[in-house]
């Protein structure tokens, strides 16, 4: 009889009980606490269900606004062989002003395929663009466009800022649009006047862009056009590029640029991807050490290769390597900079400032940039662009929310480097930047 | 007597082997694993397909609220769906598509790019990441197993074991529990490949007319008790229909 009962009970232990569930079981060890889950939402209101067919009428057209208050100090390098003394460009040690971005956008027709969108930028007093270059006042459109999106096709005409590449810093291939500041890429948005059209096919895409302005002043008035091709596969994405236009007033031909990029996973939560640029000519100014204004036959290449790592949400890290063949080589830069020593010793040479060009006094590149959100209020982003010649470029710039319309925001730029290097004879040796953007 | 005392163990062994889950599980319902699975995920990505859903997430940190997103969700099927941030007006036009499977793309309106980035990424700094909402149906890449029946608040339930088919998914093992009288999805619980527990996600479906859609989620932390975000489908438009064009990357730079 004992035997039996023990029996019993054992095969009522192995079985689990009938009214004894591993849930049950399970809660006496519960990891995530015996609170119900949705206890938060006491007396939120339920989910609304539209009706199928969403009503268009009354739709407010998207309205945006940014507002900058900032106010920088310069700690300004006077031992700058391009702006010796703080002579040639005369900056200001302390700045200030008012920056306002809007952006409207409305659809033209009930069935949401034509679309207008006007983004307006005006600054006020003295301020400055993302790599310390000090401006005035300044109003302008940076976008005005209408556009139509069928199933398979998209035009677009009007000013317009797109970009071109698949790489996060450097973007060789973006021919279309003025490169930008990679460790600072936000808020360059000037778009150019374009007819741009798109079709989408079972091969992939096709991008066609005619455009006026892109030969490096962007006042000129030569036709440009470009072409585009983009598929994906797998998990990889990839493009092709062609860039091209008329002459130069001066009878130049035109550079013309033929590139290729893609984007890939490479692991979970790493990106890898890659840019090469081809460019037929190379109109850039080179040095002789008597001071002589040289140049090169044939074309460069320019070409990026970075990773990416995803850190959650938004913080992110990624790291690239550029390598551009248009730079100077040591012996041609330091050609220049004695060049720069004697001419602007006492005067100034136009020519020659505008050859100190950013990312293009070395040929290698190195570029590191850690994105990083901390309690939901707090943004930490530190970047570190080094060059070929050891100088460096560091951007740290710490975010605060004030609260969902509000934020807070201070930024130190750092240029290091000897003087025979290109962060050395920045213009500036640290700019600190605060300020207040309020967002609606 | 032994006679009777035999029979009568028979009786109470056979009931207690019939409770054993994974016996009773099929003989009850006679459904394989991979049939409740898809039933469960049903209940989510059929109600989803070709819907616009206005939705919000609440981050809650130390038992706070510390964040809330607003998002409207453009769903067409498990693999095509684009998220675009409404609010707060800060992180306005930010965009997450995912255009096809293990194909995810962030949109940056400052700088006008758009960036790939990994399936195992959190959508906007909550526990979920972009998979858990994103992509519902797990039969592609899980392999199902019935682990038996169980009572989930007091409601029967089957519970699912789930292994990755690689590894290249973000979860190495899901444990899915689905209520038995409608194969409604009720809770998730997601596993590391190290075997770790990582995080749970409940859910419930208070719309009523909604075929049992779970509108409300929430996603708790198994590191820190206090951490955890809630995400509420807010407003529902069903039948919308939406161009191919709008879930490939190449769209985002347009609209």
């Amino acid at each position: 009889m004992k035997k039996s009962y023990a029996f019993l009970l054992a095969v009522w232990i192995l079985a689990g009980g009938p009214w004894l569930s591993v849930a049950d079981a399970a809660g006496a060890e519960e990891p995530f606490g015996a609170e119900d889950p949705f206890s938060v939402l006491e007396g939120a209101q339920g989910m609304q269900v539209d009706s199928p067919a969403p009503q268009k009428t009354g739709r407010k057209p998207e309205v945006r606004a940014e507002v900058f208050f900032k106010g920088y100090e310069a700690d300004i390098s006077n031992a700058s062989r391009i702006n010796p003394g703080n002579r040639i460009q005369d900056l200001k040690e302390f700045t200030g002003s008012v920056e306002t971005r809007m952006t409207v956008a409305d659809y033209l027709n009930r069935q949401e395929t034509v679309r207008w969108l006007f983004k307006g930028f005006a600054a006020g007093s003295n301020y400055h663009l993302a790599d310390g270059t000090p401006r005035n006042k300044e109003a302008r459109v940076d976008e005005l466009f209408v556009d139509w999106k069928g199933d398979d096709l998209f035009v677009s005409i009007g000013k317009r800022r797109i970009n071109w590449g698949h790489a996060r810093g450097f973007n060789p291939v973006n021919a279309v649009a003025p490169p930008r500041d990679p460790i600072n890429p936000n808020y360059q948005t000037e778009g150019r006047p374009m007819i741009w059209g798109s079709l989408r096919g079972a091969q992939g895409t096709v991008d066609v862009i005619l455009t006026r302005n892109y030969d490096g002043n962007w006042n000129s008035d030569q036709n440009r056009w470009g072409l585009k091709w983009g598929g994906a596969r797998g998990d990889t994405d990839y493009a092709l590029y062609y860039f091209d236009g008329a002459p130069y007033p001066d009878g130049r031909a035109y550079e013309r640029m033929a590139g290729a990029s893609f984007t890939a996973v490479a692991a979970p939560g790493i990106t890898l991807y890659m840019e090469a640029a081809g460019v037929e000519r190379n109109y850039r100014n080179y040095y002789a050490p008597n001071g002589g204004i040289q140049r090169k036959s044939g074309g460069f290449f320019q070409g990026v290769i970075g990773s990416s790592l995803d850190m959650g949400g938004k913080s992110g890290l990624f790291v690239e390597y550029f390598f551009n063949g248009q730079g100077y080589s040591g012996d041609e830069r330091i050609n220049y900079l004695q060049t720069a020593d004697a001419r602007l010793g006492n005067g100034s040479d136009k020519t020659l400032m505008e050859d100190f060009t950013a990312l293009a006094m070395n040929r290698s590149y190195i570029l590191a940039s850690l994105n990083k959100e901390f309690r939901e209020k707090y943004t930490f982003a530190l970047s570190v662009l080094m060059a070929g010649d050891s100088s460096s470029s560091t951007r740290a710039e710490v975010a605060y929310a004030l609260s969902d319309y509000y934020e807070a925001r201070m930024v130190y730029l750092y240029n290091a480097g000897g003087r025979d290097t290109e962060f050395g004879n920045s213009p500036y040796k640290g700019l600190f930047e605060i300020g207040i953007k309020a967002s609606f | 007597m032994k006679r009777i005392r035999l029979m009568a163990m028979l009786v109470m062994a056979g009931m207690a082997l019939a409770a054993t889950p994974r016996m009773s599980y099929a003989g009850d319902a006679g459904a394989s694993a991979l049939e409740i699975l898809d039933r469960a995920d049903d209940h989510w990505d059929l109600n989803l397909r070709n819907s616009l859903v206005e939705m919000e997430l609440l981050v809650y940190r130390e038992n706070e609220l510390r964040t809330t997103y607003k998002m409207n969700l453009r769903y067409q099927d498990n693999y095509h769906v684009l998220a675009e941030t409404t609010y707060p007006p800060r992180n306005e036009g930010e965009k997450m598509l995912q255009a096809g499977k293990r194909n995810y793309w962030l949109f940056l309106p400052n700088i006008n790019k758009a960036v790939k980035i990994s399936e195992s990424n959190s959508l906007s700094n909550s526990d979920f990441s972009n998979t858990d909402i994103l992509s519902p149906r797990l039969s592609a890449e899980y392999a199902p197993s019935i682990a038996g029946t169980e009572k989930l608040n007091g409601v029967e339930t089957y519970k699912l074991e789930l292994l990755a088919k690689s590894e290249d998914t973000p979860y190495a093992k899901i444990v899915y529990w689905v209520r038995k009288s409608d194969f409604a999805p009720l809770r998730r619980d997601y596993y590391t490949f190290s075997q770790q527990l990582l995080k749970r996600l409940d859910m419930r479906s208070a719309a009523k007319g909604m075929n049992g859609m779970p509108d409300t989620f929430v996603m708790s932390s198994v590191l820190e008790k206090d951490k955890k975000t809630v995400l509420r489908f807010l407003k529902y438009t069903p039948k919308v229909a939406y161009q191919e064009d709008t879930f490939s990357p190449g769209a985002l730079m347009k609209r």
